[in-house]
């Protein structure tokens, strides 16, 4: 198992490309469009939507600065608030199951959520007192449906179940952006019951005369199964050399999983923490941002409980991230 | 007589994550990653003060333009993944 955890990890490719583009700069709500892809090894899926951005600051033409006290900087600072809600669907145009840090997708799927932005700026008088920080604080919901075949008994006859998952992610980060400093700690608790196939088997007929049996068939002999598991996860990406492109993303979590077809992830089943140390690459280019190369390193163990894994896994990931979207770190 | 104002502050090499310009002591724009701004402004003296975050050395462009004059049309890059640029116009 450890193995099959390895080289599944190392396989793994991340590819996240959003894109937003605010209609109208002048309005204080801006309707974008969201537009998201990821692939992973072979799974992928398109997430496409609309947000709508409400409290951006008007800058009508004509406008003109009201304070007008001579050379005194603003002493105070300027709260700054800024709400986004989006509604998207997600729709996989590979197979399986997409993994990211924030949720997991199955089929097709309907999301929204919100965030709201809050900043505090104040002009400064140079490079050592700019402070561009700011924070975000989120909710996101994923409900999806899916149906499943599978052949009870490895007879011939098919039974197919529909199911609905859903998962549901509070997050908050919060971003220190000053001279020769950044850093973001942030927290995310998702709760996910996402229903999923369970592993195709082989069915090896009967043995005739002189030959052995061979597998005819493979397939899923059981219904699928839905393991409700909660997961708290913290991450800390800091600019160790600020002059680089670089930063590192050291983040650990932990997963309570319930059983099958639970509700709670609380009842015990299983646990798993995971520690992962990112080192992010972010390449000079021109006119996108957020353009993001990432490798991390992790290890899995078992906390309590019994998940079918081996008690300690290791491997490798790997993710790339193109955005133009304004929250996103 | 109050003068026509345009800046516009876009990303030229790297990863820009904000912008943030003030006229006059005033917030007008905040945004990411490109950010532009038209307005009127005094006949006098007017500080102008662009704030940009990014990562690491990123190169940011700054073009301002009175009465659709250019004063300024010119790279800058960050240091230690923040710049401030100040003019008086």
């Amino acid at each position: 198992m450890c193995s099959r955890r390895l080289s599944s990890a190392l396989g793994m490719a991340l590819v996240a490309v959003c894109a937003t583009a605010h209609a109208d700069d002048s309005a204080a709500l801006a309707l974008s469009p969201r537009l998201t892809a990821t692939v992973t090894n072979g799974k992928e899926a398109i997430e496409a939507g609309i947000e709508l951005t409400i409290g951006q600051p008007k800058h009508d033409d004509g406008a003109q600065p009201t304070k007008t006290d001579g050379d005194t900087p603003a002493v105070e600072p300027v709260p700054r608030e800024v709400g986004r809600v989006f509604a998207t669907v997600t729709t996989p145009f590979g197979s399986g199951t997409v993994v990211r840090i924030d949720k997991n997708t199955s089929d097709w799927r309907l999301n929204f959520g919100g965030d709201l932005l809050v900043k505090a700026r104040r002009e400064p008088t140079g490079n050592d007192d700019a402070d561009l920080s700011w924070a975000r604080y989120g909710l996101a919901l994923s409900v999806g449906h899916a149906e499943f075949g599978y052949f009870p008994g490895a007879g011939f006859d098919q039974s197919t179940e529909s199911h609905w998952s859903l998962s549901g992610t509070a997050h908050a980060i919060w971003v220190h952006a000053r001279h020769n400093e950044k850093w973001a700690p942030q927290l995310a608790l998702t709760y996910d019951r996402t229903y999923a196939a369970s592993g195709a088997v082989g069915v090896v007929g009967p043995a005739l005369p002189g030959v052995a049996g061979l597998v005819t068939r493979t397939i899923s002999i059981a219904p699928p199964d839905a393991t409700p598991a909660l997961v708290a996860r913290f991450s800390l990406p800091f600019a160790l050399w600020p002059s680089s492109q670089v930063l590192l993303g050291p983040s650990v979590s932990h997963a309570f999983s319930g059983r099958d077809r639970g509700l709670s992830p609380f009842t015990g089943d299983s646990g798993r923490i995971e520690g992962e140390l990112w080192v992010y690459y972010f390449p000079k280019q021109k006119g996108l941002t957020n353009v993001r190369l990432g490798i991390s390193p992790f290890v899995s163990v078992l906390t309590y409980g019994d998940d079918g894994k081996d008690r300690t896994s290791f491997g490798a990931l790997a993710e790339l991230r193109i955005t133009t979207e304004l929250y996103e770190y | 007589m109050p003068r026509n104002l345009e800046i516009e502050v876009s990303a030229a090499a790297g990863a820009i994550d904000e912008c943030v310009v003030w006229v006059n002591h005033s917030l007008v724009i905040d945004q990411a990653p490109t950010a532009t701004w038209s307005g009127k402004i005094p006949s006098a003296p007017t500080p102008i003060t662009v704030e940009v975050d990014g990562i690491g050395t990123s190169v940011y462009h700054v073009k301002i333009a009175i009465d659709g004059a250019v004063i300024t049309d010119a790279d800058h890059a960050l240091e230690g993944g923040i710049d401030v640029f100040k003019k008086t116009v």
